[in-house]
Parts: C-alpha cells; sequence; structure tokens
C-alpha cells in the first residue's frame, strides 16, 4: 500500500517536471497552448491514477494485521488480569476462612482455595482444602458457613489431619 | 514557515501539561509486573536515557521535576547548537556578500553577472549541504526513534486501559495509533525524506539556471505540507470516531459485569468485587505513570532535535531576510529555500512527536471502572 502511495506521488511531481521542461521548451504560440492543454491532461490523469491502482483488498489486509495485533495484546492482557484477580480471590478467601476458624476456637493450619471460572465471567471459590486439629462441632460449623457464605459445597471441602472426616 | 513552527512548539506545550496534570496525582505502581514496564523502562531511546537519569516509573516519578530537568539540559546545549548552525549561516550571507560586490563591480555586463550568480549558488549550496543532510538525519532520527518507542510503550498503556474497562476502545486506538505512526515512519522516510532532498536540489537549480523550476519548488513544499497535514488530520479523526464507537461497547460491558456479580453472588460478590477493584485501581495507577513516563521519554527525545531545526530554521531565514536587500533575488531566495527545506524536516518531526502525544493521551484517558 505504501508502494502504491510512493509511487503516486513520485508520478504527479514527475509528471509535473516533465510538463515544466516541455512547456519552457515550446516555442510561444498555438502550439505551447496546445502543449499546456496536453500536460493538464497528463498532469490530472497522474493524480486521478490513484483510483484504479489503489489495492482495496491490500488495504483491508493491512488494516487488519494491525487490528489483529492490537486484539492478540489485549487478550493478553486481560488474561494475566484474570488470572491476578483470581489469585487475590483465592487469598481473599483462604483469609475468610482462617479468620472465621479463629472465631470458632482456631486450630485450622492451613487453607488452600481454588476458584474456577463461571458461566458469567467471573472467579468463584470452588473448592478448598484443609488441614487442622478442630474439634468435631467447630469443624462441623466452619464447614456449614463456608458452604453458606463461600457458596463452596461440603463435597468440596477436602479435610486432611488427625480429625480428617 | 514561522507560524509552523510557532504552531508546533504550542501545540507540544499544551499536550505536555495535560497528561503529567493528570499523571502527577499518584504514581505507585503494582507489584507484579506483567504488564511490560519493566521492558518500557530498559527500551527508552538512547538519545533520551540521558535526560531521565533516574527517573523510573514508580511512586518516586516526578513529572514536573522531570520535564524541568528535560528543558533544562536541552537549553544548556543551546550554545553549542547557535554556534555550529551560526557557522553555517554566516558562511553563507559572506559568499552572498561577496557575490553582491563581485556583481557590483560587474554590473554592466550581464554575463559576468550571471557568472557570478552562479558561482554564488554553488558556494552556498556546496558549503550548506552537509548541514542541511545532518539536519534531515537528525529529523529520521527523531522519528525512528519515537516511533520504536511507541511500539513498546502503546502495548503497555493500551493493556492498562482494557483491563481497568475499556478493551474495546484501547484495542480500536491501539491499532489506530500504531497504523498511523508506522504508515508516518514509513512515509517519511520513503516520500517525505527524498522529497525534501528534491526541493533542495531543484532550488539550487533554480537559483543556478532561473527559468520556472521554481514553480516545482513550491509544488514539492506543497506536497510534502500536504501529506504531514492529511495524515495528522487523517490520524486525529480516524482516532476519534474509533474510540467514540468502541467506548460505547465498553461501557455497556462494564454495566452489564457490575449487575452480575451484585446479582448472582451476593456473599461473596463482594469479595469478587474487591479483587477486581484491586486489580484495577493498581492497573490504573501504573497506567497514569506509564503515560508520564511515556510523555517525558517523547519530550526528551524530541527536546535537542527540534532546537536544533528551529534554530537552524531562523538562522537561515534570517540570514536570508539580511541578504535580501543586498544580494541577487536568486541567491536569497535559495537562503530562504534552505530555511524551509529545516522547516520541513521539523514539521515532519514534529508530526510524529504530536501524534504519539495525541495517541498516549487518547489511549490512557479511562472511560469507565470497574
Amino acid at each position: 500500500m505504501i508502494e502504491t502511495i510512493r509511487n503516486w506521488i513520485l508520478c504527479i511531481i514527475g509528471t509535473t517536471i516533465v510538463c515544466s521542461v516541455i512547456t519552457a521548451l515550446t516555442p510561444e504560440g498555438t502550439a505551447k497552448r496546445a502543449v499546456k492543454v496536453v500536460c493538464g491532461f497528463a498532469a490530472a490523469i497522474a493524480m486521478l491514477g490513484i483510483i484504479t491502482d489503489f489495492d482495496y483488498a491490500d488495504y483491508s489486509l493491512y488494516l487488519s494485521l494491525y487490528r489483529l495485533e492490537a486484539d492478540e495484546t489485549i487478550s493478553d492482557a486481560l488474561q494475566k488480569s484474570s488470572q491476578q484477580t483470581r489469585f487475590i480471590i483465592e487469598e481473599e478467601c483462604e483469609a475468610y476462612i482462617l479468620d472465621k476458624a479463629n472465631g470458632l476456637g482456631g486450630g485450622l493450619d492451613t487453607v488452600s482455595v481454588t476458584a474456577a471460572w463461571s458461566d458469567e465471567g467471573v472467579w468463584y471459590p470452588a473448592r478448598v482444602e484443609l488441614s487442622g486439629n478442630m474439634d468435631s462441632e467447630a469443624k462441623e460449623q466452619l464447614t456449614g458457613e463456608i458452604a453458606a457464605e463461600l457458596g463452596i459445597s461440603q463435597e468440596e471441602q477436602i479435610w486432611s489431619g488427625e480429625n480428617e472426616t | 514557515m514561522f507560524k509552523t513552527i510557532l504552531k508546533i512548539f504550542v501545540v507540544f506545550a499544551v499536550l505536555l501539561v495535560l497528561p503529567c496534570s493528570y499523571a502527577m496525582a499518584s504514581s505507585k505502581v503494582d507489584e507484579d509486573d506483567y504488564l511490560g514496564v519493566e521492558e518500557l523502562e530498559k527500551n527508552v531511546p538512547e538519545s533520551a536515557s540521558s535526560m531521565l537519569e533516574g527517573v523510573n516509573i514508580d511512586e518516586s516519578l516526578d513529572a514536573g521535576g522531570a520535564i524541568g530537568n528535560i528543558l533544562g539540559k536541552a537549553v544548556g546545549q543551546i550554545g553549542e547548537i547557535l554556534r555550529s548552525t551560526a557557522s553555517g549561516a554566516v558562511g553563507v550571507l559572506a559568499a552572498t556578500a561577496l557575490c553582491s560586490i563581485a556583481s557590483g563591480i560587474y554590473s554592466q555586463s550581464s554575463k559576468m553577472s550571471d557568472a557570478i550568480n552562479l558561482v554564488g549558488v554553488v558556494v552556498i549550496a556546496v558549503s550548506s549541504i552537509s548541514g542541511i543532510d545532518s539536519l534531515i538525519s537528525v529529523a529520521s532520527e527523531t522519528i525512528n526513534e519515537t516511533g520504536a518507542f511507541s511500539k513498546i510503550l502503546l502495548p503497555v498503556l493500551a493493556s492498562a486501559s482494557a483491563i481497568t474497562g475499556s478493551a474495546a476502545s484501547s484495542a480500536a486506538k491501539y491499532a489506530a495509533s500504531i497504523l498511523f505512526i508506522d504508515l508516518l515512519m514509513t512515509i517519511g522516510e520513503r516520500i517525505v525524506l527524498p522529497l525534501i532532498y528534491m526541493y533542495v536540489g531543484v532550488s539550487v537549480a533554480s537559483a543556478a539556471f532561473g527559468g520556472n523550476i521554481g514553480g516545482i519548488a513550491k509544488l514539492i513544499a506543497k506536497t510534502v505540507k500536504l501529506i504531514l497535514t492529511a495524515i495528522a488530520i487523517a490520524f486525529t479523526i480516524y482516532l476519534t470516531v474509533t474510540g467514540l464507537v468502541a467506548s460505547s461497547a465498553d461501557a455497556a460491558t462494564v454495566k452489564v459485569t457490575k449487575t452480575a456479580i451484585s446479582t448472582f453472588l451476593p456473599v461473596v460478590g463482594s469479595l469478587i468485587s474487591d479483587a477486581a477493584d484491586a486489580v484495577a485501581s493498581g492497573v490504573s495507577v501504573v497506567k497514569s505513570a506509564a503515560g508520564a513516563f511515556g510523555v517525558l521519554v517523547v519530550c526528551a527525545v524530541c527536546a535537542v532535535p527540534f532546537l536544533r531545526l528551529a534554530i537552524s530554521c531562523l538562522m537561515y531565514r534570517a540570514a536570508a531576510a539580511l541578504a535580501e536587500p543586498v544580494a541577487d533575488s536568486r541567491l536569497s531566495g535559495l537562503i530562504e529555500s534552505i530555511s524551509n527545506a529545516c522547516g520541513m524536516a521539523l514539521g515532519l518531526a514534529g508530526t510524529s512527536a504530536v501524534m504519539l502525544l495525541i495517541s498516549i493521551i487518547s489511549v490512557t484517558k479511562a472511560v469507565t471502572g470497574l
């Protein structure tokens, strides 16, 4: 596309230079007037040549390539941002569960939350692995609160440790 | 041409203030540099790195101080620039004066006057050609440096804008910016710079032989001006229209996402919303800091070249004005043509810088946030 534009501009300038030289060399009179008319047509044809020579398919492809590059860059950034959001959600949920466990008398050593991608297009806590020495009543209460407040079902709560269920 | 230079400086100064006043509010950045900010800092053009010593994209970024530093260092080089350009202009003026004296002595012989004029043209052309070549190289280097830096800066800004809720508009603006900057670089290297050389050559021929050749030089000058104006206008319109069309889609997307979070996930929704806000606010700060840094780099890259081109243009214009009353009109016209060639090179470099600044402002401008 650039080559086409470049050739078009050089064609206009070249035509003008040649016409100027020919006009300067032509003696005054009818001949000069005729030469000027012909040069005018030549200059007009040179200027309008871009309309017929321009490759619209190439122009479209040229634009599409830039758009593709932009979309790939944005898509990559959004993916990384999504991962960042996922990490924050998992950390927040882990902190929330530990806080709840401390409120029930403690005994919870480690928590690991795994987020999943929902149909609505957001990350949500889907699974949790817990380990510690909580008594059964506290564990049952904590399990219930995790299911009710974080939406993680009992089946997806994996306990490990001495009092494993 | 002087009015054109003045216009470029006014636009540049206005664009300089806008993003930096926006960016100076906060400079804290996210710890996880997945946007490529470190890459941005490492790829600052060489000509700008000395002016940006100690400037990083972090909480210590002081845009106002950095601009002052850049201007101070650029102004500090004015003396050297004046010395180098003044020698060329004075040489040209001296040649013109000598030709004028010789023409006065041999005024009765028109053939002798023409021969003296021809010698004057040759002397002016030979003495100024290396200067013109170096100035055009300066303009070419400036365009290449701004173009290369834009390819690293704009993805960072576009990515940050996309994450803060402007995915559609930032992709559209990024594509438009890169397209037109590439177009300007290619057209600049392959069409405009050769046309500037052609302009100088035709001006020399016109001064030497007279005739209608001067009209061709005017045509070339107008063509260069038209090309730069057309690219700048097309770029501004294209960027504005694509931004407007795409930003409406962004606003709708953000609204839908907020509704889904609050309706379907009432309890954990606050956690998810807080996480999204944390990412968006961190990235927003990175975006403004990177945008301010980008503006500083453009200023640092362009400061000295612009001064050099503008001073050269003014020096040769002054020489033409001083030569006009005493010398043949073709000699003073040739000196003015050299000044115009410097002005065209400045226009090309200025268009590149202004386009990049407009891109930075456009891409960093937030539509809505999460």
